[in-house]
């Protein structure tokens, strides 16, 4: 691993439940519990797992688009290392500009009364210190560098397509010249043949900026295609994380099985061979005791019920998983380059 | 190869099984930008227990094709020609569903009735301010001859169908107190209550988790074989084609341009364009280090008229001279059960092409 960029350590959120008149205070839902992790510079955190299981939550937290209930999230700035989770006002403001947001609705994210240019400079304005002269060139290189025309600048987003927009968006992230992207669902909106497209300049511009992405997706072919590491989240924690290939072939917790069984394979020879997933997705607000995936397990034994795992090492340090049972359990992972 | 009795059946299917004929159907939107042909005169034939896949990308008419089928086109939307044959329950003439005033009593008897559809966002889908069993039940009420109760005993065993537990606590809830897969099984039920011929699924799943989506798809074959139902799928992803169809339709801006059994489309796509679309699916297995491959350009907006092959300005075999001139048919020349409308096999050894 190469020096790292952002550390998370035991970051956890927990969204009161209020009830009653007075509005007090009943529960919790621990949206994220504890979670910990590092991205390395110019590498790709995935972070996968269904609706609700805290994955957008999280980044949410990185950013500080939301405060956090505890935990260090550590920025790694030049040798010295800030704690930005407690930074305010115009120092979190200057550290901010490291870090952007790639959002998942193309159509949403953009707004309609603003022209590309305008979308595309605000972050130029907002940060400052830049002549209208200045300002224009960068905006001309940016839509650039995201495979646009520039004739495009005057237009209003209306006129563009899905994946078109998405660029749009990516040219406004890359504005400031920032060290992490956190790309939320950023392609789960588009067509097959535009995802391939955005993936594709993602990876060039990582490979040409040197950027990180903390890259949330529910989708697991396109984290394998473009995560180092992966991260797989279930209520709240994380629940296996190791390099993307070991994690894929060699899954160690049941859950990461029973995500890999579920996705749709491309080719009607496979057809039913795979059990179907039981289960609903976790309800974060009442979680059963114990290991919080075991009543959708199919390995659940007694244990799971009453006692809640920790992240291990499996065999090496880089993979971690929380399942009490990961040594005897023969999981099955996908089987390489199949469709060849 | 097969067994006789295998051979009888294939037989009786091909001489009398089509439900619904779509012939030469088009479909027109007159806006203030112009007039848009959404689509443009296609053929499909829909047999029962069996699911034909309509796969394309955003814009290709997959979706305006099962709203025409239905007569739910938007206001601005019109059937301009072609028809569509829905044979009859016993007996008779077929009925012409393009023919059918969109607001006529017919078409309410087939909707519901004989064709279903269920939607991609089941939280739109379903009316928030009337209980699961109460838009269940509408349905039975409308279509058999049913009293509440008994309407309402169907709910239940319908739910209990689609795998919702509890169903008979259920029938009492709205649609925010329960799950995006829960919600997607509900209306599932309401779709299937009225046991139609066919039920179309607008991509069912996209909105979905892997997981849930699994199980989703799984129901529908489960209930497909059960009730013996014709399904549409219509979806844009290709691994959901390939767990569901057993033939596919291809279709960029408003035209089929391949068609084929589904286990032929995937292990010998013809098309240029089917080949992109099979090309860019981020596969399992191939790591980090694969370049996606993806095709240039995207969908045009539907105001631009394309001259010759719509697909010519993306595709990379594009021959000059030809490719811009004549619209190809849709015509079977790798096999008997394979169309494909592409000038790159009409030539005398279709073998080149390749």
């Amino acid at each position: 691993m190469t020096k790292p960029l952002l550390e998370v350590r035991n970051l956890k959120r927990y969204f009161p439940i209020t009830a009653g008149f007075r509005r007090k205070v009943v529960g919790h839902v621990k949206a994220v519990d504890g979670v910990s992790f590092q991205i390395a510079e110019g590498e790709t955190l995935g972070l996968v797992g269904e609706s609700g299981c805290g994955k957008t939550t999280t980044g949410k937290l990185v950013l500080r688009l939301i405060e956090r209930t505890e935990g260090e999230i550590l920025f790694h700035d030049n040798g010295s290392v800030i704690d930005l989770a407690a930074l305010r006002g115009e120092e979190l403001r200057r550290h901010r500009r490291h870090m952007q947001l790639i959002f998942q609705d193309p159509f949403s994210s953009l707004n309609p009364r603003m022209t590309v240019y305008d979308i595309i400079a605000e972050p130029l304005k907002a940060h400052g210190g830049l002549t209208r002269k200045d300002i224009q060139d960068r905006v001309k290189e940016l839509i650039q560098a995201v495979g646009l025309n520039i004739e495009f600048m005057p237009r209003y987003p209306h006129a563009f397509s899905g994946g078109q927009r998405q660029r749009i968006g990516i040219a406004r992230a890359l504005a400031l010249n920032p060290r992490l992207i956190v790309c939320d669902e950023p392609v789960s909106a588009l067509d097959v043949s535009v995802q391939a497209q955005i993936l594709n300049l993602l990876k060039d511009l990582q490979d040409r900026l040197g950027l990180s992405y903390l890259f949330i997706a529910h989708d697991l072919t396109v984290v394998e295609n473009i995560s180092a590491t992966t991260a797989v989240m279930y209520a709240g924690r994380i629940v296996e994380m190791a390099p993307t290939e070991t994690l894929f072939r060699h899954p160690k917790h049941p859950y990461t099985e029973t995500l890999l069984a579920a996705v749709p394979k491309p080719d009607p020879e496979f057809r039913e061979k795979e059990a179907v997933p039981k289960g609903e997705v976790a309800d974060p607000s009442s979680l059963p005791p114990g290991c919080p995936f075991h009543p959708r397990c199919p390995y659940a034994q007694d244990r799971c019920r009453a006692e809640l795992p920790a992240l291990r090492a499996m065999g090496s340090a880089e993979h971690t998983a929380a399942c009490h049972f990961s040594e005897g359990l023969a999981l099955k992972g996908i089987e390489s380059e199949r469709n060849e | 190869m097969s067994t006789p009795s295998e051979n009888r059946i294939t037989a009786v299917n091909s001489r009398m099984e089509t439900l619904l004929d779509i012939r030469n159907l088009e479909v027109r939107f007159r806006l203030r930008e112009g007039i848009v042909r959404a689509v443009h005169g296609i053929n499909l034939r829909i047999a029962p227990n069996r699911t034909i896949g309509v796969v394309g990308e955003s814009g290709c008419g997959k979706s305006i094709t099962a709203k025409a089928m239905l007569q739910i086109l938007p206001s601005r939307g019109k059937i301009t020609a072609g028809e569509m044959l829905l044979a009859p329950r016993d007996g008779g003439p077929a009925t012409d569903l393009a023919k059918l005033h969109p607001k006529g009593p017919e078409i309410r008897r087939i909707r519901g009735g004989d064709i279903s559809m269920i939607f991609q966002e089941p939280m739109v889908s379903l009316s928030p301010v009337h209980t699961i069993g109460n838009q269940i039940t509408e349905s039975v009420l409308l279509h058999r001859p049913a009293s509440k109760p008994e309407a309402l005993d169907r709910a239940i065993e319908m739910l209990r169908l689609v795998g919702v537990p509890m169903p008979e606590k259920r029938v009492n809830a709205y649609p925010h107190e329960l799950s995006g897969g829960l919600r997607q099984r509900c209306m599932i039920a309401m779709a299937l209550v009225c046991r139609p011929r066919l039920l179309i699924a607008d991509e069912p799943t996209t909105a979905l988790d892997v997981t849930i989506q699994s199980q989703i798809l799984s129901l529908i074959r489960r209930l497909q074989r059960e009730l013996g139902m014709a399904v549409m799928m219509i979806t844009h992803d290709l691994g959901v084609i390939a767990e569901t169809s057993d033939d596919v339709a291809v279709m960029y801006l408003g035209r089929i341009v391949e068609q084929a059994p589904v286990k032929e489309l995937f292990r010998n796509p013809k098309h240029p364009y089917t080949q992109g679309l099979l090309d860019c699916i981020p596969r399992f297995g191939k790591g980090r280090d694969q370049k996606l491959t993806s095709i240039p350009g995207s969908v045009p907006d539907p105001f631009t008229t394309v001259p010759g092959c719509p697909f010519h300005p993306r595709c990379a075999k594009r021959i000059a001279g030809v490719c811009d001139r004549g619209v190809p048919p849709l015509l079977s020349k790798v096999g008997p059960e394979h169309r494909v409308a592409c000038v790159l096999y009409d030539a005398p050894r279709p073998e080149a092409a390749s």
